[in-house]
């Protein structure tokens, strides 16, 4: 595929900007790992709740640069045409770096207690929890929106002619900034204002980025399998569909004990347990886009990251966060390292990794690298997911011993007695984190020097294998239909001992005997074996789709059709 | 028809599996003391919405299925042809 309209190149500034972002919160991420395991690390310079705000903060924006620049690069292959105003989207780019910068100096502010306080307004940083940013950051955020939805819905024919790719994207644009305003005021009723801190942070995530996402994956498999544009606007049509309705009344969970009334537990609930039915659907979307028409996989890296996003959405966003969403194990998991274990899967998983595998696909394209070295993308994602999952495991397990420590036998929460149980889990963090910044550095490293570096060597085939390879076993045949939903129930059956496990915490042999027996043995089979059949089906996936590539000839990478679109 | 009567039940039984997941902690009526009918209205809505999300859910994924098998038919006559 070539460059078709000049304006797509826009997105390459984003990109980049993403991978930088990227590397800096991985390393406040390692940052914060090591000063949970000794609190004095750099006590005083960079005290713990600044630098988790800053990964937290960081997170949101790198992954937005990955948005941008993804929309960037499809709106116009979506138009048919030139995107406009290209001086407002580098205005955007200018802004968003100015909004980094400021964020980024604000936010140590908390550390000396600086609030900046003007006209009953906290212009210079806010504090509520993800949303940090001062009032000034949060108008160039809305300004910045404003930019991206006007961009995208003027480069858009007219509505008449609009297929529900354009409808995701226009609605999803166009939501991300009315989203925004919930957080924009200051409610002097921290109960009152929890409701619309919730509004950003739940509706952003799952009633705006899960549209955008759903669109995006869907126009990605389009253009690299030349999926059906009718069939994949069925899956983003009734994706966003169940998505807003099972999420919108879902948003309820994060009411529970926040001191808002109690009558939401019910309606919380039982909608929260049907929002993980898009992600499913999203799920057997893909494997059917992917496996449909049996095309090689052109691009691996590319859809490497598209199938971890599908993936660790279904079970970051989807399992985990299943299991402690209903009111009776949400009372035990909420604040507690449970819940890091789902939002760290869920939001680098579904977020993150879609924005990498649209540089991926969108980068070589950009530097007219016909035929690239794969090898060190698919390095990349195999050290980020293993080291994602080993981050979640580690959250996960070590969250139900402080639910056990903390909650049960009501020892101290910030003295040593937590820290002591959670040891081994504290120290599990930092060694699955040291396997994701690795990966992290690697996917940056390979992105920003792509076509910069040697070709693939002679004797490689495009993906970086020896040209000829049988496979001894019998894992790289093809993924049915049946198999897929095999492993699709083993993950659920996991993800049920899990919701058990939290569970048997209201048992009054756990709650009043203080017995730990039951929940540690569902916690100790329901996580790490959810993590593991995880790995094992994305490998499984991956391999069936790469016998494919070494089956056909491919004489020219990405070989792409926008037309289609 | 029964397959409508299929999708309903199924609907049906797993919303009844998260209702019962999905009871208040708390267990009892106090936030509207005065009116149990008001809970139970609150319930039975609840109920029934969520029955309807999961019906759809169970109608949209069939016709992803069904596109799939008409696009797997159309490649394979394609393929012959060609």
């Amino acid at each position: 595929m070539q460059i078709e309209f000049q304006t797509q190149r826009l997105s390459m500034r984003f990109f980049m900007l993403m991978l930088v972002l990227f590397v800096i919160q991985v390393g406040y991420g390692l940052l914060l790992s090591v000063q949970q395991t000794d609190p004095t690390v750099l006590a005083g310079v960079m005290n713990f709740n600044v630098a988790r705000a800053e990964h937290l903060n960081l997170g949101i924006l790198w992954i937005l640069c990955g948005f941008i620049g993804a929309i960037l690069f499809v709106g116009p292959l979506l138009a048919k045409r030139e995107m406009v105003a290209p001086w407002l989207i580098k205005l955007l780019f200018y802004a968003l770096i100015v909004i980094v910068v400021w964020n980024f100096f604000t936010l140590r502010l908390a550390q000396v207690g600086i609030a900046g306080w003007w006209h009953g307004q906290p212009w210079l940083q806010q504090g509520l929890e993800y949303l940090e940013a001062g009032r000034i950051a949060g108008i160039l955020v809305l300004v910045g929106f404003a930019i991206l939805a006007y961009v995208v819905l003027r480069t858009f024919p007219p509505v008449r002619q609009w297929n529900e790719i354009h409808w995701g994207l226009g609605l999803g644009v166009s939501a991300l900034m009315a989203v925004w305003v919930f957080g924009l005021f200051y409610v002097a009723r921290l109960d009152l204002q929890e409701y619309f801190r919730w509004f950003v942070v739940h509706y952003w995530v799952e009633g705006v980025w899960e549209v955008i996402h759903i669109t995006l994956v869907g126009f990605l498999l389009v253009l690299m399998f030349k999926v059906d544009v009718k069939s994949v606007g069925f899956a983003v049509f009734w994706g966003v569909a169940l998505v807003w309705l099972s999420g919108l009344i879902g948003n309820a969970h994060h009411y529970f004990w926040i001191g808002t009334p109690a009558f939401w537990q019910f309606w919380g609930s039982v909608f929260s347990a049907l929002e993980p039915l898009p992600l499913v659907f999203c799920f057997w979307h893909i494997y059917l886009d992917a496996h449909v028409n049996k095309r090689p996989l052109e691009n691996a890296p590319a859809f490497y990251f598209i199938l971890g996003s599908v993936v660790l959405e279904q079970i970051g966003a989807g399992i985990l966060g299943f299991s402690m969403t209903f009111a009776l194990t949400n009372v035990w998991s909420h604040g507690t390292w449970v819940t890091p274990g789902h939002g760290h899967l869920a939001l680098f998983g579904t977020f993150g990794m879609l924005g990498i595998a649209a540089a991926y696909f969108a980068v070589p394209i950009m530097r007219k690298v016909t035929n690239y070295d794969q090898r060190l993308g698919k390095l990349g994602f195999w050290l980020v997911l293993t080291g994602m999952l080993g981050m979640a495991f580690a959250f996960n397990v070590g969250g139900t011993v402080q639910i056990y420590v903390y909650r049960i036998l009501g020892l101290d929460w910030f003295g040593g007695d937590v820290a002591r149980a959670m040891g081994v889990f504290k120290l599990l963090l930092p060694l699955f984190g040291v396997v994701f910044a690795i990966g992290a550095l690697v996917v940056a490293y390979d992105l920003i020097t792509l076509g910069r570096r040697l070709a693939v060597p002679a004797g490689m085939d495009a993906h970086g294998g020896p040209a000829d390879v049988h496979p001894a076993t019998r894992w790289s045949r093809p993924l049915s239909g049946f198999e897929a939903g095999i492993w699709l129930l083993m993950m659920w059956v996991f993800g049920t001992i899990i919701t058990l496990g939290l569970l048997s915490f209201n048992l009054p042999r756990v709650r009043v005997a203080g017995d730990p027996t039951l929940p540690y043995l569902l916690a100790g089979i329901g996580y790490p074996g959810l993590m593991l059949v995880t790995l094992l089906f994305v490998w499984r996936f991956l391999a069936s789709m790469e016998a494919r590539a070494s089956a056909a000839s491919t004489p020219s990478l990405l070989r792409v059709l926008p037309a289609q679109a | 028809m029964t397959q409508r009567i299929t999708d309903l039940t199924l609907s049906v039984l797993a919303c009844v599996a998260a209702t019962l997941l999905s009871w208040p902690f708390w267990r009892n009526f106090e936030y509207w003391p005065e009116s149990h009918l008001a809970w139970w209205i609150y319930f039975i809505t609840g109920f029934v919405l969520a029955v309807y999300v999961f019906y759809v859910f169970i109608g949209s994924l069939r016709i992803l299925f069904l596109h799939d098998t008409q696009e797997q038919a159309a490649t394979t006559v394609k393929d012959k042809l060609s």
